[in-house]
């Protein structure tokens, strides 16, 4: 069990190195990202445009042989526009289903809050359920399927705010942000030479991919974790500046996602340090601040911060 | 534990009462209601919270009728109606009536039923609190309240509520302690630091900036009425008596004679003598007067027979009246309402002072003089020139005295009256008065000269007749008093002698003597004229006061080295036990311990890498290694889910001793030290709680 964690951590780190090649001085938000393509779970990357959110979807998908689709979401955007429609063939006289571009391991959402809220529910419940439902036949999607939904803060004007509801199907929400000045200069410099995305080695198969996930579902979690998971959680949900805390939904994904951490550092076993890093990309958008708070300038990060440094770790919950 | 101080809490705060009532009826008091509340609370423990309240409803009436009004009960437990009926007239006029009552009240059970209550109310909200919530002070708070209830109440009172004030706040100290914690052991190493505590605040206490003057509730509450029939002051009766002297006014059975007081006179407006006196309604008990030396008792039997007006003669001093409703005042005169119909008998038991002729002689006057009218300077010349040989205040008294007895003359046939302008006629013209004139000058004259005088108006002996005294018109008597320090009021009789004084026992002729022989005494002993700094009764309280410093002292320190060696010895023996057990235990200890040693024990929230990095910040880079392979041989232990080796536990206490080590070595030396003698050191960390704005979150 080491040593195969031992092997998950090389890979995990190969494929950081490489998508951090293209994409400079993000690692964090490359490792989340990684985190939520073994969890297979959703990711939705909150930024202002041309911090590289679709540079990395790109590249992500180069190092892992996983075929790439980008959807741009748009007002006029129908349901079937994703999922795929159903087309009479005049020739077999028989309806035949045309996949739309939700078949894919990495579908790259582009702009999601532009869409009218009924293709957004259509992408979301493909995410949730893994198989398009068209005519009473079901299409199961490839695994691993990943959506990497982007949103743009700032620009508010012609969006469709997604619901908290949907909010909760994505495992984390992730901020790219703009690179530090140092990092800044390597994109520049690089911009001719650096290696390009359509040149990035392949790191893992399809099929290394899925046997990293299975692995990962496999760490050991001491029984204090758990009960320090649903601590957290639970203080969410009492904290009088949270008018919606995080449901269980969000408590199995932060578990999940903290196995996930515990490989890619080595270890056969989760560690409260897993939890505590992962606790704010995990929770915080699926939190609802109350008017009061949001009129104080509370941030959903800063709430689940103060719960975090308030919450005792594990050690002192076992201890009698 | 918890429930023991919650009851110890309200039977002390019941004992906040001390200076309301008397010892031995309010102990019984505050220990039955500070005890009874609690056991009940804690046999109705698992039953919802309304049936134990009603509960305690019902227990508290059945307990205050088969202590307090036992005599009035069914078979000595059962309430019959009258209980009741006192009881609810107790409910709802006690409290005006604490408030208007002479201290120490008297131990009437319809009085006691309001400390019965409070420390009830006190004990059972305690209880209650530390049995159904997790509120460490919280339980503590309706016993203050009694407390403060009970210090207003007694600010006429002797005695002093500092000492029951200290041990409030060890006991509050010592819950709070208690119940942050748990477990019999810890819980006592609380006592210490609870004692501590107290001690502080009785030495802090005193130093306090606060009012003067305490807050007195009953300066809030009107004073019950008292009749007064009689608009006339006994001093305008005076002349009139002594122009009909054959009058028969009362006779008074007595074993010696004494001279009868009527009434007490001091206020004076440069036209008449009045009283200021509050009376108060005491069932026949006069509160004790500042006098604290020997004295003698007698009892008296007294039958009105001529004598108008309410007032009562008596010795001075009285302690107890039976036979007729009184209203005393704090000079201890009596008045009742006139009866009007002759033949009227009570009985008096007075207490009559015998101070040394040390005391007299070095006692220095109570107080300023008080008020006088205007336009004195006259008598004040006059009354300097008199006593400019005075070595001590009282010599100076005794001196006017003097003067007063041998200068001027009695006269019956002089004419009546007191004010400014009959007194200055009487001192430099006539030289004839009566006694009014006589009392009412040397008060005068005293007042010029600082000393606090007063009027006394009273009877001589009278007649003896076989065990009785029979008191005529005749022998009345105004007389004065001073005030000194510690002695109460002193008389002093500036009326010249009759010719029959030693037949009809004129008890205040003789003192007269044997205060001039105590004045020659002084004018012969080499001193200065300033009485002498320590007089022997303050010296005894010096003596006392000296003694209970001593103690104090003693007991701080013993407190003092019992938490030192608590303090010092907890983290050992901490330490300790944190190496015992199997292996994964010892690897947790030792990150236990290495969290402490880092001053980090209080904030287990932190993660392995966030203490890694609060070390590196507080003891440099070198201490990392050591917290690293430490916080990862402990996450191993704590979360792996598999056995550990005990080399790995020797591993991990040497890396946490070699981290100690370093933490220790950049830690200032103060903060050490403040470290390690701070309250904490005694107890285990704990997980600190949650900002109140926060709530519990569900922990296992």
């Amino acid at each position: 069990m080491a040593a195969l964690a031992g092997e998950f951590r090389q890979r995990f780190e190969a494929l950081a190195g490489n998508v951090e090649q293209v994409i400079r001085g993000k690692r964090e938000a490359v490792e989340l990202a990684l985190i939520c393509l073994f969890c297979e779970g959703h990711v939705l990357i909150e930024d202002v445009p041309g911090t590289g959110k679709t540079t990395l979807a790109r590249s992500l998908a180069a190092s892992i042989q996983a075929e790439l689709r980008r959807v741009q979401f748009t007002p006029d955007l129908l349901p079937s526009d994703i999922t795929g429609v159903s087309i009479y063939d005049q020739a077999s006289h028989r309806f035949e289903f045309h996949r739309g571009p939700v078949f894919a391991n990495l579908v790259l959402a582009d702009e999601i809050n532009r869409a009218s809220p009924k293709t957004q529910a259509a992408l979301l419940e493909v995410m949730e359920e893994r198989r398009v439902t068209v005519d009473g036949e079901s299409h199961e999607v490839p695994r691993p399927f990943m959506v990497l939904a982007t949103q743009n803060p700032v620009d508010m004007d012609g969006t469709y705010t997604l619901p908290e509801a949907q909010l909760d199907r994505f495992l984390m929400r992730v901020a790219v942000g703009y690179p530090d000045p140092a990092s800044e200069v390597e994109v520049l410099k690089g911009m001719p030479t650096g290696p390009r995305i359509d040149h990035l080695p392949l790191i893992a198969r399809a099929a290394d991919v899925a046997g990293m996930i299975d692995f990962a579902a496999r760490i050991h979690v001491a029984d204090s974790i758990y009960d320090y998971v649903v601590a957290v959680v639970g203080a969410t949900r009492h904290s009088p500046e949270v008018r919606l805390g995080a449901s269980p939904r969000a408590s199995l994904a932060l578990v999940r996602a903290s196995k996930v951490r515990a490989a890619a550092a080595g270890r056969h076993f989760v560690i409260p340090e897993d939890v505590k890093a992962l606790a704010v990309p995990v929770l915080a958008h699926r939190l609802l601040l109350t008017a009061e708070a949001e009129l104080r300038d509370r941030t959903a990060t800063a709430v689940v911060t103060e719960i975090l440094s308030q919450t005792p770790g594990p050690h002192a919950l076992t201890k009698p | 534990m918890a429930l023991v101080l919650v009851a110890g809490l309200a039977g002390v705060a019941g004992w906040g009462f001390q200076r309301v009532f008397e010892t031995r009826a309010l102990v019984p008091v505050a220990g039955v209601a500070a005890v009874v509340p609690v056991s009940l609370a804690a046999l109705t423990r698992r039953w919802p919270l309304w049936a134990a309240l009603a509960a305690q409803t019902v227990v508290w009436p059945l307990t205050v009728s088969a202590t307090l009004f036992q005599a009035m009960t069914v078979a000595g437990v059962l309430p019959s109606a009258s209980t009741a009926a006192e009881l609810g007239q107790a409910l709802v006029n006690s409290w005006r009536s604490l408030l208007t009552v002479i201290l120490p009240a008297p131990g009437e059970p319809r009085l006691l039923t309001v400390p019965h209550l409070l420390v009830w109310l006190a004990a059972l909200a305690g209880a209650e609190l530390v049995l159904r919530s997790r509120a460490r002070i919280l339980p503590a708070l309706p016993a203050l309240a009694v407390f403060t209830i009970a210090v207003p109440l007694g600010v006429d009172g002797p005695g002093s509520v500092l000492p029951t004030a200290g041990v409030l706040v060890a006991l509050v100290a010592a819950l709070a302690v208690v119940r942050g914690e748990g477990g019999a052991p810890r819980s006592l190493a609380a006592l210490p630091l609870a004692a501590v505590v107290g001690a502080a605040g009785l030495l802090l206490a005193p130093s306090l900036p606060v009012a003067r003057e305490p807050f007195d509730p009953r300066t809030l509450v009107e004073e019950p009425p008292v009749a007064r029939v009689d608009g006339v002051s006994p001093l305008d009766r005076v002349s009139a008596w002594l122009q009909v002297p054959t009058t028969p006014l009362f006779t008074v059975r007595a074993p010696r004679p004494h001279n009868w007081r009527l009434a007490v006179l001091d206020r004076y407006d440069g036209v008449r003598w009045t009283s200021s006196s509050r009376f108060r309604m005491t069932g026949g008990r006069v509160p004790p007067g500042p006098y604290r030396g020997a004295y003698e008792t007698l009892d008296q039997q007294v039958t009105l027979e001529g004598l108008p007006g309410g007032w009562l003669p008596a010795a001075d001093r009285p302690v107890s009246v039976s036979g007729v409703g009184v209203a005393v005042d704090e000079s201890g005169t009596l008045l009742s309402a006139p009866s009007g119909a002759p033949g009227r008998t009570y009985r008096v038991s007075s207490s009559i002072p015998h101070p040394s002729a040390e005391q007299r002689r070095d006692a220095s006057p109570a107080g300023g003089p008080g008020a006088l009218p205007p336009k004195v300077e006259v008598f004040r010349s006059l009354a300097e020139r008199v006593t400019r040989d005075a070595r001590s205040p009282y010599q100076r008294a005794s001196l006017l005295e003097h003067y007063l007895r041998t200068k001027l003359k009695y006269d019956v046939t002089s004419p009546p009256g007191h004010s400014l302008a009959v007194l200055d006629y009487f001192l430099r013209t006539t030289h004839r008065g009566t006694s009014e004139q006589f009392a009412a000058s040397f008060a005068l004259l005293a007042r010029t000269l600082g000393l606090p005088s007063r009027v006394v108006v009273g009877f001589r002996p009278g007649t003896a007749d076989g065990g009785a005294y029979h008191v005529l018109s005749g022998d009345v008597l105004a007389w004065a008093e001073i005030e000194f320090e510690g002695l109460g009021w002193l008389p002093f009789d500036p009326t010249p002698e009759r010719g029959d004084a030693r037949a009809r026992h004129d008890v205040v002729g003789t003192e007269v003597k044997e205060r001039e022989r105590l004045a020659e005494q002084i004018q012969a002993s080499p001193g200065t004229s300033t009485p002498s700094p320590s007089p022997p009764a303050v010296a005894h309280e010096d003596d006392a006061r000296a003694a209970g410093a001593i103690a104090a002292a003693v007991a701080g320190a013993v407190l003092v080295l019992g938490y030192l060696v608590a303090v010092l010895a907890a983290p050992v023996l901490r330490r300790r036990r944190r190496r015992r057990g199997d292996p994964a235990e010892r690897v947790r200890g030792a990150w236990s311990q290495a969290c402490e040693d880092l001053g980090l024990a209080r904030e287990p929230a932190l993660t392995a890498s966030e203490v890694a990095e609060r070390a590196a910040a507080l003891a440099g880079p070198e201490i990392s290694p050591h917290i690293t392979a430490l916080a990862d041989l402990s996450n191993y232990a704590e979360f792996a889910g598999r056995d550990i080796g005990p080399d790995a536990a020797e591993k991990a206490w040497r890396h946490s001793t070699e981290a100690s080590t370093l933490a220790s070595r950049a830690t200032p030396r103060l903060r050490r030290l403040v470290r390690l003698l701070h309250p904490r050191a005694l107890r285990r960390p704990r997980p600190p709680k949650a900002r109140p704005r926060e709530k519990e979150s569900a922990q296992p």
